[in-house]
């Protein structure tokens, strides 16, 4: 009987590196996304004189969108995962992820 | 000899526990040295606040802001407050110091990473590091408090926070260091 996962090794050693290093960019994105929202909407209103506004603003939309895919991507890629083998418990995993980065998105735009 | 294993699991889990402490606060740090970077890119002298203009509060923007005209025009003052407070070196200073912070967290990202696979230099590496963000603190804290009262206000009570945190880490690095140069 070969397993392809050892349950005794952490998650981390199983998961690519690649995979670990982009859920730690996310983590870090968000951290930022929550900072630089705080600090942004303390900035001037806009208007033709007062444009400090539109550099944040337009990192804050982009970053939120490019973590937005990337959340997609990697649950589906987690999805896929789960067809594959050991189907309860990556569900369970996809599910708890998916639903805690849902809840970071929903948290951002009740602050923001 | 098992109390010999046990002292080795305690070890590690005590090392497993101080990565995941870096890599937290490295994240909050992280997070915090960029938006000061953006901080200083956007807030720089010759702007519109700087050349005295007065703020610009429509009714609509205030009602879809939920803001009263008082918080409005305050907002325009928090820009002022920075630009007046800030001696001509310190822009280019933070910018400086900004993007060090931020190189110098991701490196401790990366060790802690090491540390949780249990790389032996990686504990060496760990002291370099936090070492590193101390010295980061000490600098952003020394000019701070070369910077006016308001200025300082908002800054020193944050950089103080954070040398209280890079200091605990950098004693319990260097104590683990000891427990596994007496182990070994």
């Amino acid at each position: 009987m070969s397993e392809t996962r050892n349950p005794a090794k952490p998650e981390s050693e199983n998961l690519p590196r690649l995979v670990v290093l982009l859920h730690w960019l996310l983590a870090a994105s968000v951290f930022f996304l929550f900072i630089s929202s705080w600090w942004m909407l303390s900035l001037p209103l806009p208007s033709e004189e007062f444009t400090y506004r539109e550099l944040p603003f337009q990192l804050h939309k982009n970053i939120g969108i490019t973590l937005f895919v990337a959340v997609i991507t990697m649950t589906a890629m987690r999805q896929i995962a789960a067809a594959r083998g050991e189907l309860v418990s990556r569900l369970v995993a996809a599910f708890g992820s998916g639903g805690s980065y849902i809840a970071v998105y929903a948290a951002d735009g009740l602050l923001s | 000899m098992q109390s010999i294993f046990m002292k080795n699991e305690i070890a590690k889990a005590n090392v497993s526990w101080l990565a995941v402490m870096i890599m937290l606060f490295g994240l909050l740090l992280l997070a915090g040295h960029s938006n000061e970077l953006l901080k200083q890119t956007v807030i720089g002298p010759g702007s519109s606040v700087d050349l005295g203009m007065t703020a610009d509060c429509r009714a609509d923007e205030l009602e879809e802001e939920q803001l009263s005209l008082e918080e409005c025009q305050l907002m325009v003052s928090n820009v002022r407050i920075i630009l007046s407070s800030s001696p001509q070196w310190y822009r280019s200073y933070q910018l400086t110091l900004s993007s060090l912070g931020v190189a110098a967290t991701l490196f401790s990202l990366v060790i802690a990473f090491g540390l949780i696979n249990r790389q032996s230099p990686a504990l060496r590496l760990a002291i370099l590091s936090t070492a590193l963000l101390l010295i980061i603190d000490v600098a952003g804290f020394v000019a701070a408090v070369n910077t006016g009262p308001l200025l300082r206000a908002q800054y020193l009570w944050s950089l103080l926070l954070w040398i209280c945190i890079h200091l605990c880490m950098l004693v319990a690095v260097i104590r683990f260091g000891q427990q596994g140069d007496m182990d070994s």
